[in-house]
């Protein structure tokens, strides 16, 4: 995985001194702790705070659109309740995120840009494939178009996740994920 | 039943959250408005320039966002309330709202500022109406959902009411089931039960057996009154005899005695069978010699068979057998008997022979014979062939019914074999038995019906012996007492055992005999008035006991009571001969 990859590599930079030293301790971190991912250059899209082991600006975890897309990509194709017709969604694992993040969250507070928030609870987010979308039908979301992000499920691939939860979950124009 | 339950309960969730989603995003949209027109405040109150670029980038931020909330997402929402007339207004002046503004909300225009205040307002405006239709909804909704739930709440009681009351009635009616079961149990064990006693009776109706007891009962209950007087009477008619002279007068006597006699052989007939039905009869099994009991036969019914015109033939065997000496005899007296009654010309033929290791005793006669289908019915009490007018000369008709409850008692086979116009032969099987040396004559215990064909009565002196009669019958008494002292007997009476006692003890007189009733007043009894008298004065005065009773528990108790027993009435000689053989015994 890509944020493994940046990890090992800032390890091997260190001098050939503290090498073995700082060896067996990144051996020992990396079993349980990855490095945290590079502050952004670009805007920053999303913002991951509150419970979280590996910040990137201060005690959060800023995410550009090309850290985002540095992530492993998950597309699928599902009817929402805002549009007419099958709509295809591409985005990163929420899981993938938190585990980013060094972050194994019971819940978690999504806000959109229009101040909307709601907590997020359950399982639904590890055991399925629930994303964070930038891409709408092979297309960046703007505003308008309820983007730059929102959080999208599977709905036609797995009927059971059709409740009035997981809709409220699916939160738009997301900017934060405020981890509990 | 239980899914059906956790259904319900689901349904009732779903409905207390339905609706919220919507009435969070009416609560959105109105401060999407909000924001907006704050956004434009904040923009028509800055001063410097790049202050102004800020607040122009947020204003259309927010202007994009309600566009979003609008046109992509309202159609969503508030279709489900597009019956209401004022969401359907708003939608579209909000349409008409963000058409209107759209060319001002772009980076490089610089809107006028008095616009921008219109729009402010506008969009404020909406704001509140969009808050106005949230809390309507927002009630609307809770009051439907209110009522639903209440509903869903009377369903869910309703159906718990009807699942615990389904339960009872399916608990009742397994009990009741149960218990019917239980009751047609025992309603057919009564059935069972009642079926067995039915078939009983229908069996003793059809074998006389009810008809039997009945008259057992009567015959108890009657013999014991009849009793009585002819006790007396034949008391009464012995010590007359020495007071007629005539030779009339004796003749007439001699006539009374032998219609006295006639019915004292009925009444020990019926005493007869109910002795038998009491089961207090001994049987004492012992060899007998046949040619005695044939020659007793013989001497017995030889003056009547003259008399008739009829021949006797008793051939005589030389067999022994071995049974009961008293009852055998009984049976044959009867089957003897019973021939000469019905036979009227030819021979009455008694015989005995060997077969099978068995001894078969043969009475048969040259009589009219019985009809086969007649031959079980002879056995019954008072059944007699050719006797509808029930002629007493020809006795009761136990005769026979005695016969067979001796031969079932001595476990002989009787049979019969006989038809209309042949004769009667009837047959006893009995065991063979060694000869042995026989000296005793044979003697009637039972107080046999030949009582009176003995000679007649030797006058006997009871001079200088003390008698005790006690008796609550003044004519039994008075008889007994009038018999016993032309014997020259001492006599005293007594209507009970606290009389004699009295007398005892006003005269110190001990008596030498007691001879007392059974049944005495009140619930004594002769046993006891013999125990009363023996303490008075302290000595075991011979006594004995004389009953009328014939019933088998009446008679099972006097038996019981281990007295000597006579059995009324009492004949005159039967009396004087028990006194005398018990003074005999005592000397």
């Amino acid at each position: 995985m890509n944020n493994r990859g940046v990890g090992t590599r800032t390890c091997c930079s260190r001098t050939t001194a503290a090498i073995v030293t700082f060896a067996i301790l990144c051996i020992a971190t990396a079993l349980s702790y990855a490095d945290a991912l590079p502050a952004p250059e670009g805007p920053v899209l999303l913002k991951i705070t509150g419970n979280l082991r590996l910040p990137n600006v201060g005690d959060e975890l800023h995410l550009d659109k090309q850290t985002l897309e540095a992530f492993e990509l998950v597309t699928y194709s599902t009817h929402t309740i805002q549009s007419e017709g099958l709509q295809a969604f591409t985005g990163v694992r929420l899981s993938d995120l938190f585990k980013a993040a060094g972050a194994n969250p019971e819940s978690f507070i999504a806000t959109g840009i229009d101040d909307y928030k709601f907590t997020v609870t359950g399982k639904e987010i590890w055991e399925y494939p629930v994303i964070v979308a930038y891409k709408q039908n092979g297309e960046y979301m703007n505003i308008r178009k309820l983007g730059p992000l929102r959080i999208m499920f599977p709905f036609d691939d797995y009927p059971e996740l059709q409740t009035q939860k997981n809709e409220a979950s699916a939160v738009w124009q997301l900017i934060e994920l405020e981890l509990q | 039943m239980f899914y059906l339950i956790i259904q319900i309960d689901q349904t009732r969730k779903q409905l207390q959250e339905d609706g919220v989603q919507e009435f969070n995003f009416i609560l959105q949209i109105d401060h999407n408005y909000d924001t907006l027109a704050q956004s434009i405040v904040d923009y028509l109150a800055a001063v410097d320039t790049p202050g102004k670029a800020v607040r122009q980038d947020n204003y259309i931020l927010r202007y994009d966002i309600l566009y979003s909330s609008i046109r992509m997402v309202s159609n969503a929402w508030l279709g489900h309330l597009s019956e209401l007339e004022t969401a359907q207004t708003l939608l579209t002046d909000s349409n008409r709202f963000l058409d209107e503004y759209e060319p001002l909300m772009r980076p490089e225009i610089t809107a006028n500022p008095d616009e921008l205040y219109r729009m402010k307002t506008q969009a404020r405006s909406l704001a509140h109406r969009v808050y106005e239709i949230g809390l309507n909804m927002f009630e609307h909704k809770s009051i439907v959902r209110d009522n639903i739930s209440r509903r869903m709440d009377d369903l869910y009681d309703a159906f718990w009411i009807f699942t615990l009351s389904f339960l009872l009635a399916t608990l009742l009616t397994i009990a009741f089931l149960y218990t019917l079961s239980r009751r047609a149990e025992s309603l057919t064990a009564d059935a069972r039960q009642t079926r067995s006693k039915l078939s009983t009776a229908l069996d003793e109706l059809t074998t006389g057996d009810i008809e039997r007891r009945a008259q057992n009962r009567f015959m108890a209950a009657a013999s014991h009154d009849l009793r009585q007087p002819l006790h007396a009477l034949g008391l009464y008619l012995s010590a007359l005899k020495s007071h007629v002279s005539s030779e009339k007068g004796l003749s007439i006597l001699a006539n009374v005695n032998r219609s006295t006699e006639a019915l004292n052989q009925l009444l020990n007939s019926m005493l007869d069978l109910s002795k038998l039905d009491a089961g207090v009869v001994d049987v004492s099994y012992e060899q007998l010699d046949l040619d005695a009991l044939f020659e007793h036969l013989h001497r017995t019914f030889q003056p009547d068979a003259q008399q008739r015109a009829l021949q006797l033939d008793i051939q005589f065997s030389g067999l022994y057998v071995y049974s009961d000496r008293v009852l055998l005899e009984r049976i044959l007296g009867n089957l003897v008997g019973n021939a000469l009654t019905y036979t009227l010309e030819g021979t009455i033929t008694v015989s005995a022979r060997v077969a099978d290791s068995q001894a078969i005793i043969s009475v048969s006669d040259t009589g009219p014979g019985i009809p086969l289908q007649e031959q079980e019915a002879i056995f019954n009490e008072y059944y007699q062939l050719q006797n509808p007018e029930r002629d007493r000369t020809k006795g009761l008709g136990l005769g026979l019914s005695i016969v067979k409850r001796l031969t079932r008692l001595l476990n002989i086979d009787l049979n019969i074999t006989s038809d209309t116009g042949r004769g009667a032969e009837f047959e006893l099987q009995l065991r063979l038995s060694d000869p042995v040396s026989e000296t005793a004559l044979p003697c009637n215990a039972l107080n046999a019906v030949e009582t009176g064909k003995d000679p007649a009565i030797s006058p006997i002196n009871l001079s200088g012996l003390s008698i005790l009669v006690i008796d609550d019958e003044h004519d039994v008494r008075d008889g007994t007492a009038t018999l016993l002292k032309q014997q020259d007997g001492d006599v005293v009476m007594a209507d009970s055992p606290e009389q004699a006692c009295q007398h005892i003890v006003n005269n110190e007189w001990i008596p030498d005999l007691i001879i007392a009733d059974y049944r005495l007043r009140g619930e004594m009894t002769g046993d006891t008035a013999i125990e009363m008298v023996r303490e008075e004065v302290n000595m075991d005065v011979p006594a004995m006991i004389i009953t009328g009773d014939t019933s088998p528990e009446r008679l099972r108790e006097a038996t019981a009571s281990g007295f000597p027993l006579l059995h009324k009435p009492v004949v005159a000689d039967d009396l004087i001969a028990a006194i005398v053989a018990m003074r005999g015994a005592r000397q």
